[in-house]
């Protein structure tokens, strides 16, 4: 029984993880992306993904966050630095870390979902 | 060197360090600023064009000129289009760009055009290892081998990419598959050679774009597929079928389209960046490139899948619910 609720509760959780991202793509990215103008990991990520669909916003935003959250150990390889991090906004921090890691439950609660698949 | 001359950036990298790493004289770095507007206080990415001027005039020559035409033009190509990656300067690793786009595919769609992209791919993957092969023991025997297996993939290759993949591009009357790639490898281009290089850039370029369209036709081919379940559930069962066919196989799309996009796009990330931080892959190039590929096809083919499975369930429950 539980487990019928944990299934559709994933998929809501997939679903309402799309306007998320999106609104983050579209409202916040750039103006994020702006304190990172110097840092060759987001760079290369904007141009590797330059032209995937959506003009690879979602790997962006995500590359963002991953810069938020782990920034000592991306300057490890001097791919960005932390003082350039501490420089962005706490709103725009959330606005990219909270979508990134909504997506990242809602795939793993999808992926549990299809493994207790009947 | 007598006169300008021009190179490619082979690695991205901040321009000062650029500036650095070409140990120019202090009468000619003002000279290699004003040359070098198009990249200059920006990260120089790999297929840009770097140019060095004449070292025995401090004015801009007719020469130079036409180095900063062709520089500007390569920087549009380049930014128009997604080819600004080292496979611009190896042939091999230019395969490797083209089958980046081609994951993106895999990554949304469980249908016929993934498999046609998944072929590609292994493709490409057995010629990269043909090189790494050839590069790790670089004798003559070997070389003679590795040109005929390289003709063999190639061959392949252009078997592959004869249909709707290559439809458009431009490439189909260029012959072999090492025609069409081919770019000379050497470092230093002369101003002759230039413009042959704009050219190329923006024909690879138009083949990428073609590939990537792949997951938007896969997810046409994946809706028609649900859309034909659904009508023969309806035409052939009863009325009961075709209610839950519906509500079964909507929901399975759903979980199909909607985990290999989310896991294709985490995959693609999570591939760049534990290569980056892992191994000290820079996130432009052909090397992250290759990382993307591996991340986003395996998230997106494993989240599809599971997505898919999930759907099925979730609409089977949601059926119960309402109809039951």
């Amino acid at each position: 029984m539980y487990e019928e609720y944990f299934a559709v509760g994933s998929f809501a959780l997939l679903l309402l993880s799309f306007p998320i991202v999106f609104s983050a793509m579209y409202k916040k990215l750039d103006a994020a992306e702006r304190y990172m103008q110097y840092s060759t990991f987001i760079v290369g990520c904007r141009h590797t993904f330059r032209h995937a669909h959506f003009e690879g916003r979602p790997q962006r935003v995500f590359a963002m966050a991953t810069v938020i959250l782990i920034p000592k150990i991306i300057q490890w390889r001097g791919m960005v630095l932390v003082e350039d991090v501490e420089k962005i906004p706490r709103h725009l921090k959330y606005w990219m870390v909270i979508p990134t890691l909504f997506t990242c439950l809602s795939a793993t609660c999808l992926a549990i979902t299809g493994f207790l698949a009947p | 060197m007598q006169g300008p001359y021009a190179f490619i950036n082979e690695r991205p990298q901040p321009y000062p360090l650029l500036k650095l790493s070409l140990s120019l004289d202090p009468h000619t770095q003002t000279k290699f600023d004003t040359l070098n507007q198009h990249i200059r206080n920006t990260v120089v990415l790999p297929g840009q064009l770097v140019i060095i001027g004449d070292h025995r005039t401090a004015s801009c020559t007719a020469e130079e000129a036409r180095l900063m035409q062709s520089a500007a033009n390569i920087k549009h190509a380049l930014l128009a289009h997604s080819a600004t990656d080292q496979f611009l300067i190896k042939n091999y690793d230019q395969l490797q760009a083209i089958m980046s786009h081609a994951s993106l595919g895999i990554g949304s769609v469980s249908s016929a055009w993934s498999k046609h992209l998944a072929q590609i791919e292994q493709t490409l993957k057995e010629i990269d290892e043909l090189h790494k092969q050839y590069l790790r023991n670089a004798t003559m025997g070997a070389r003679n081998e590795f040109l005929a297996k390289r003709r063999a993939l190639f061959a392949r290759l252009d078997g592959q990419l004869s249909g709707l993949a290559r439809l458009g591009t431009g490439l189909k009357n260029e012959g072999s598959i090492k025609k069409m790639l081919g770019i000379s490898s050497k470092s230093y281009w002369h101003h002759g050679e230039i413009r042959g290089y704009e050219e190329t850039v923006k024909r690879v370029a138009r083949a990428s774009e073609l590939l990537k369209k792949g997951t938007y036709i896969g997810i046409a081919l994946d809706v028609g597929a649900t859309a034909l379940e659904i009508t023969e559930a309806c035409s052939t069962g009863r009325k009961q079928e075709c209610t839950q066919a519906k509500y079964v196989e909507s929901s399975k799309l759903v979980g199909s389209v909607g985990g290999a996009s989310a896991g294709g796009t985490l995959g693609a990330l999570a591939g760049i960046g534990a290569c980056a931080i892992i191994f000290g892959i820079p996130t432009a190039g052909a090397g992250a490139l290759a990382c993307a590929i591996v991340g986003g096809a395996t998230g997106g083919l494993a989240f599809g899948n599971l997505g898919s499975k999930g759907g099925e369930w979730v609409g089977g429950i949601l059926y119960q619910a309402v109809e039951g």
